[in-house]
């Protein structure tokens, strides 16, 4: 039997990596990945928490929250297929028209 | 040294099907090769590979011997870990569809009961549809890694194509999943004992016609094969490949190819159950019911392969009669004419289901 | 403690998951980046396997692999200059030590509060034996409210994302 505790632990691992990503990267495709990562941290604790307390409710959770994911990667690469063809960059940093 | 009583289940019930399913995987591999070769072969009024062996048959073990020995190039500007990844990953979602596919209920031989599947999941054909979406991703890393123009539109163009046919797949296998009430491919077979989900009017026909055509543009078949056109793009995405590699992406595309024959013999032609020349409300006239139950002595792994290369033959024989459709024309049939009507069907067949007309 | 095959199948499922993580994040490409979520999505899936969870395994996969990374390659392969690598993807100087600085905290006090932590299992209760059904049982009664304000969320980003990327607005 796998303790609870290496998932839980694994989630943490990940989700600290997914915030690494978003903090250090330029690039926005990288930083949409790395939300990606945290969003999937979080759904490995619930499905954890689900099996280990017998309850479904966390599997539902987690369905909403591929939904919501899903959802917003496609926006978001919309969004920015649409910045890359206007401005010609991926970089976080060279987004600045909206700064004064 | 463990004990021979524990592992000893585990061989009838694991060990033998797996091996059976294995073997019959290469064989099919290597032989559908030579069946299509014959087959577009007659219908162009040629007589096929003869020289290799009486009547052609020894023709796939030399081509297999031929893409061993063949020199493995690697493109010096390709990525090297990409570029020989891919087609590994390609063949593993391909092997890994088969594993949840059952060939028939549970056989005895000597006693022992071996069962015709290697794994019988109980989500088991959203799991082969997944296997099939994770394949494209082969497909994209083997047109990028080869840094080759014709190589990455194959790969653009089965990306687009994957994502767009994948939509009326799943609709298609949704209507069966309704009508059936599981997602597991034995209790799929057992709901249609009574009657073929293709007979299921007015639904049936129109689902299993709309899992049929994705299913030959998910495999890149002609008149989909645009990811490998070789009239525009040389050969898509595997055009930098050569030796084992090449016959790799062979492999898997004929794999693939097995894959949607099953799923549609077993989704819309009730699987390993037997033809039945007239149902039986017609009334038991002697004669009727006796050809049935001559029918139903046949068993029922022959019937499903029976169903399977009737599909594998529909396939060569639509390359030998259609031409490529359009890039644009390819797109326009998927979202403007399979997706609502895939989705009309849906919601047809959940209306009767509910009525209770099904 | 006797290391069985699961811990082993385990721990490697586990590997499969971080590694291509660390991949994702510090590589200098961005389609290696891409390629490498791939395998952690799939070892996620694994681990829901793991965890009796065949379902969200399955859908795991349709979605983040057949839909979410594919979407994102391609994404990647029709904007220009994506593998243009000389200019590095990092921030750099005192922010990237900030940056550090704040993982380092987060990871801290994750580890801190798993020390501490005293889990309310229920191991004994027999877990249903197909969840599918438990699962759209609950989605069609309990949580019917969440499912159709999700399903009306997509309807809004399957319009929103069609007329974003349209070309131009007349």
């Amino acid at each position: 039997m796998i303790p609870l505790s290496w998932y839980v632990l694994l989630s943490a691992a990940l989700f600290t990596i997914g915030v690494v990503g978003v903090l250090t990267r330029r690039n926005v495709f990288i930083i949409l990945m790395s939300i990606e990562l945290m969003l999937n941290a979080a759904n490995i604790n619930l499905v954890a928490f689900s099996h280990y307390l017998q309850n479904l409710t966390g599997q539902i959770f987690v369905i909403f929250v591929i939904t919501v994911a899903a959802a917003e990667a496609a926006v978001a690469l919309a969004l920015i297929i649409l910045l890359a063809r206007n401005r010609g960059t991926v970089y976080v940093d060279e987004f600045n028209i909206m700064k004064g | 040294m463990p004990d021979m009583q524990i592992i000893l289940p585990y061989v009838f019930s694991l060990g033998i099907p797996a091996v059976l399913l294995v073997s019959f995987i290469m064989l099919n591999a290597m032989y559908l090769q030579l069946m299509e070769r014959k087959v577009l072969a007659w219908m162009q009024n040629r007589v096929g590979p003869m020289r290799t062996g009486p009547w052609g048959l020894l023709q796939p073990v030399a081509d297999a011997v031929k893409f061993i020995f063949k020199e493995d190039i690697i493109p010096a500007k390709a990525d090297k870990w990409v570029f020989s990844a891919a087609p590994l990953i390609l063949l593993v979602m391909a092997f890994g569809g088969f594993v949840a596919i059952p060939f028939g209920s549970s056989v005895q031989v000597f006693g022992k009961t071996i069962p015709l599947w290697v794994s019988d999941l109980n989500v088991g054909i959203l799991y082969i549809l997944s296997m099939a979406s994770v394949g494209t991703y082969g497909v994209i890393m083997a047109g990028w890694a080869s840094n080759n123009k014709y190589s990455l539109m194959g790969g653009f163009r089965s990306a687009a194509q994957m994502i767009s046919y994948e939509i009326p797949m799943a609709f298609a296998v949704l209507t069966v999943v309704l009508m059936a009430g599981s997602l597991n491919l034995s209790d799929i077979v057992n709901a249609q004992s009574k009657q073929w989900f293709i007979y299921a009017l007015p639904v049936g026909p129109v689902a299993f016609v709309l899992y049929l055509i994705s299913g030959i543009a998910e495999t890149n078949r002609v008149p989909f094969d645009l990811p490998e056109a070789e009239s525009e793009l040389v050969a898509g995405y595997f055009t930098e490949y050569s030796g084992i590699r090449f016959g790799l992406f062979f492999m898997a595309e004929y794999m693939n190819m097995l894959i949607v024959s099953l799923l549609v013999s077993i989704m819309f032609l009730g699987g390993w159950l037997p033809v039945q020349l007239f149902p039986d409300w017609l009334g038991s006239v002697g004669l009727v019911t006796g050809i049935n139950r001559l029918l139903a002595m046949i068993p029922g792994v022959i019937w499903l392969l029976l169903k399977l290369y009737g599909f594998m033959f529909f396939y060569i024989w639509l390359r030998a009669t259609l031409p490529r459709y359009r890039y644009d024309q390819l797109m326009a049939v998927s979202w403007k004419f399979l997706l609502p009507v895939s989705l009309g069907t849906l919601l047809v067949t959940a209306f009767m289901k509910q009525a209770g007309w099904l | 403690m006797e290391i069985g095959m699961r811990d082993i199948v385990f721990l490697c499922v586990a590997l499969l998951t971080t590694i291509p993580c660390l991949i994702v994040v510090f590589s200098r490409n961005v389609l290696y980046s891409a390629f490498a979520l791939f395998f952690t999505f799939l070892g996620t899936s694994g681990l829901y396997f793991f965890l009796d969870a065949e379902f969200l395994a399955i859908t795991q996969v349709v979605v983040y692999i057949g839909g979410v990374s594919v979407l994102l390659l391609f994404a990647i392969l029709l904007t220009k200059n994506v593998d243009e690598i000389r200019k590095t993807n990092m921030i750099s100087g005192p922010r990237m030590a900030l940056a550090g600085a704040a993982a380092l905290a987060l990871l801290g006090s994750f580890l801190y509060a798993l020390k501490g932590a005293r889990w309310a299992m229920n191991g004994n209760a027999a877990y249903p034996a197909t969840t599918i059904k438990g699962l759209g049982d609950l989605l069609l009664s309990k949580y019917l409210l969440p499912f159709e304000i999700v399903s009306i969320l997509l309807l809004a980003v399957l319009v929103g994302s069609l007329v974003i990327s349209r070309r131009s607005v007349q």
